[in-house]
């Protein structure tokens, strides 16, 4: 039937040594996508389990959807499911969350909301509400609104804005509006932003009052070298003074900024990128280089890579002192276009401050995935 | 010596090539048919001198010896017929062989084609522009004699060059008797890839000898017409191909377009395309592009771009693509190799937004806690380390990142002290604290009131 698709992304992982790699190792299997398709000119519905991508983050659901067009620059969308848990793809219900925190309400969410979107030529807009109940209808867990608006003026120039809102809480959330220009001489860009947690209704942490910061960014990087490329980052916040509102007083600054220069030299298959960054202020300071050379094949199947990290953390308030230094490779391969592996090894070393007594981080970190697709995959590496 | 030798090779080599230097023996003979006696009669093989008559002066002693030859018959596809000509006894040689109008005798060579054109068609511009060539030509697919290399050494017309390209669909319209008198079926389906589907070019025919000049070009750059040029193009040219798909499929094979539209085999204006088949033209060669709003950063800005995208993304990526990074699958590419071990920093000041796509608590502490380094209940100091009263101190913390508490910290670790009925009922709730909360889900507020929910 013309139209009718079916996509499945599945995981199968476990921990071949130590089980504290990444988080959710333990969890061996997972369906991240599995939904069936019915797209026609002007409409589309999936049934099963799919994801929400929108202003107000990533949301994975087990439900319906359908979207509209009844314009051309127009579409409409409207969904509705179970809710599962971002980055646990469980509902808020099962044993691997409430064992974390018994607090949480025996009843899975309900998951449901609509969208709106227009595009224009280099112009796009988007307003999306979303809500969140239990599935017993009997109260709110979460009910949020965005709007991003995003477009290009010429070729050179991007403009994009957005804002979200909790509407559980009353309260406004992220924003953030910025301006890249790009040329041959390369791309800068300016970004001023606000942020503001977001929790839902099942947790006591939204009325904690939590505190937005807001800050600017800003980004240049070269363009008018040939293989060469050179990067700096600036981003500053302002915390908001919380002498009012707490008794409870540390002495910390109200301002935390990250600075990060990067370079990168690729000549053919080969590539040597250096980054250096600090991170001082409130919360901890953090200052770090990576160093890596890396490799690919000219008909990209293979790459290889060599990483070497440093970094030093001294934290106000927070968890460990001390410098950790690290070495290891990276490895890619597609045997064939449908079937590839990847692997990485990284091995460190902490060195703890004098007298600090916390965790050692020395560690031995290694994951290796095989990705075999099925079927047709648009982002399969075609064979030229 | 030696260089006298040399030169004199060269000299002799270049005599054999040249054509023969008629001005230079102008007062030697009275007419042409002195030399072309069978010219008139069509005798082909009287038709020019032979060699040895050179040596009656050209003996070494009355005049250097020469290395001439005549040339034989030049590889033509012209028709013309010098006995029909002869006839008219009002032509003379000199009015079609003359160099030039009113140049002297002798200083002649191959007829103009201005010449013949002032009698057979006086209104033609210029020769390439006339519209029957037939009268002086054969077609070059009829032209047997005619070698590979011949036809390789045509000139090219005037009117050909420049963006001739995106002009000849009209004059094939106007006149396509006259493309076709040069141009066979093999000549438009080395850049057409649709050829088989036009009646123009079908109706053409074929050559084996086009078809092998067409092969030895090199691989074929198609020009960029102005309309793909537009600044929107990229976001516009759907549209485009829907309504006019023939045009597309001039150059564009299906192949062009899956390229980038790498799920869109079956979507109708590109499955309506010719696919790039054994022998027929390769079609324009678009590897997938960059989107030009895919500017550095966009990994990591791209939601509201992500949200209005819609068919847009699915152009070129499938669903799972979302998911490799925004679930974590296989390939933690989002975050680097070391992110794991280094990620607190970044996670307190919230540079990656966690909790976008990580639910804030529940994911945190399932790693937390697998590591140490979450502690139910919190055992005071040893975390903290750097200030001894912590639990009289964080609130500021608190108030700015508290994704970051929730991260390795229970709710009931907070009501010991924060709970109006279980804790000590220190109250968490800063000024602009909105109590109609509790109208939303009153069981949050009863978790640290129970029954007795403050109005205010």
């Amino acid at each position: 039937m013309p139209g009718l698709r079916a996509y499945a992304l599945v995981r199968f992982r476990g921990a071949l040594g130590s089980e504290l790699v990444w988080p959710r190792y333990d969890d061996h299997f997972d369906a991240l996508l599995a939904f069936v398709e019915l797209e026609r000119e002007r409409w589309r519905l999936r049934a099963g389990r799919q994801q929400r991508l929108s202003g107000l983050g990533h949301y994975t659901f087990d439900g319906a959807s359908g979207s509209w067009r009844p314009l051309e620059p127009l579409r409409l969308e409207a969904f509705a499911g179970r809710g599962l848990a971002r980055g646990f793809l469980e509902p808020l219900t099962s044993g691997a969350i409430r064992s974390i925190d018994p607090l949480r309400p025996d009843e899975a969410t309900m998951f449901l909301g609509a969208q709106a979107s227009a595009t224009r030529g280099p112009w796009n807009a988007t307003a999306a509400w979303q809500r969140e109940i239990l599935a017993d209808r009997s109260v709110l867990v979460s009910e949020r609104a965005s709007f991003d608006a995003r477009g290009t003026v010429g070729r050179r120039l991007l403009l994009q804005g957005s804002i979200d809102g909790d509407l559980a809480a009353g309260a406004v959330g992220k924003a953030r509006i910025s301006a890249g220009f790009s040329s041959r001489l390369g791309y800068v860009e300016a970004e001023l932003f606000r942020y503001r947690p977001v929790f839902d209704l099942t947790t006591i942490w939204g009325v904690f009052s939590p505190e937005a910061h807001h800050g600017f960014a800003m980004l240049a990087q070269t363009g008018w070298l040939r293989t060469v490329t050179l990067q700096a980052r600036l981003r500053h916040r302002w915390y908001a003074p919380v002498t009012e509102t707490t008794p409870f007083l540390i002495g910390v600054s109200d301002q935390s900024t990250e600075f990060s220069l990067g370079g990168r030299w690729q000549r053919g298959t080969l590539g040597f990128g250096a980054t250096w960054r600090l991170l001082t202020g409130y919360g901890g300071a953090q200052s770090g280089a990576d160093l890596d050379a890396s490799w690919m094949s000219d008909d990209e199947r293979w790459q290889a890579g060599l990483l070497v990290t440093a970094f030093q953390e001294e934290e106000q308030f927070r968890v460990a002192d001390g410098t950790v230094f690290g070495a290891g490779l990276r490895l890619r391969g597609a045997f064939t276009p449908r079937l590839a592996a990847r692997g990485d090894l990284m091995r460190y070393w902490h060195r703890p401050d004098e007298g600090d007594a916390m965790v050692n981080w020395s560690q031995l970190r290694a994951s290796l995935g095989v990705e075999w697709t099925f079927g047709a995959s648009a982002d399969r590496v075609r064979a030229r | 010596m030696i260089l006298s030798l040399a030169f004199m090779l060269v000299l002799a080599q270049d005599q054999e090539r040249a054509g023969f230097p008629h001005g230079e023996h102008r007062g030697l003979f009275a007419g042409c048919l002195t030399c072309h006696a069978g010219v008139a009669a069509g005798d082909s093989a009287q038709a020019r001198p032979a060699a040895a008559g050179c040596t009656a002066c050209h003996d070494g002693s009355i005049e250097r010896r020469v290395a001439w030859q005549p040339r034989g018959p030049r590889a033509t596809n012209l028709r013309f017929d010098h006995r029909a000509h002869a006839r008219d006894t009002t032509l003379t040689c000199t009015a079609c062989h003359a160099s030039r109008p009113g140049a002297a005798f002798m200083d002649a060579g191959p007829a103009r084609p201005d010449v013949c054109l002032s009698c057979h068609e006086p209104r033609a511009p210029s020769h390439f522009e006339a519209r029957d060539c037939a009268t002086c030509h054969q077609s070059l697919r009829a032209a047997t004699r005619l070698a590979l290399r011949d036809l390789a050494s045509l000139p090219r017309p005037p009117s050909h060059e420049g963006n001739y390209i995106f002009r000849h669909g009209a004059d094939v319209a106007e006149r396509p008797t006259t493309c076709a008198f040069c141009h066979t079926r093999e000549s438009c389906a080395s850049c057409h890839v649709n050829a088989g589907r036009v009646p123009a070019i079908a109706s053409l025919g074929e050559d084996a000898r086009m078809a092998a000049l067409a092969s030895m070009r090199p691989a074929r750059d198609y020009p960029r017409p102005a309309s793909h040029a537009r600044l929107d193009f990229l976001q516009s040219h759907g549209p485009m191909a829907n309504a006019s798909g023939a045009t597309c499929a001039a150059c564009h094979a299906r192949e062009s377009c899956v390229g980038c539209h790498r799920s869109g085999e079956r979507a109708p204006a590109i499955a309506a395309l010719p696919s790039r088949g054994a022998g027929a033209a390769h079609g324009v060669v678009l590897a997938m592009t960059r989107p030009p709003d895919h500017l550095p950063g966009f990994s990591r800005r791209h939601d509201a771009a992500a949200s209005a995208g819609g068919r847009g993304c699915q152009a070129c990526h499938a669903p799972v693509f979302c998911a490799s990074c925004h679930d974590g699958s296989g390939r933690p590419d989002f975050h680097a190799p070391n992110f794991a071990v280094r990620h607190g920093a970044e996670a307190f000041t919230q540079t990656s937004e966690c909790a976008t796509c990580h639910q804030p608590q529940a994911f945190c502490q399932s790693c937390h806690r697998e590591t140490g380094r979450s502690t139910t209940p919190a055992q005071a100091g040893r975390y903290h380390d750097a200030q001894p009263r912590w639990a009289f101190a964080h609130g500021a913390a608190a108030r700015r990142s508290i994704e970051t508490c929730a991260s390795c910290h229970r709710q009931s670790d907070c009501m010991q002290c924060h709970s109006a009925t279980r804790g000590q009922g220190v109250s968490p709730h800063g000024p602009r604290f909105d109590p109609s909360i509790a109208s939303r889900n009153p069981g949050l507020c009863a978790r640290c009131h129970g029954f007795g929910i403050p109005r205010r």
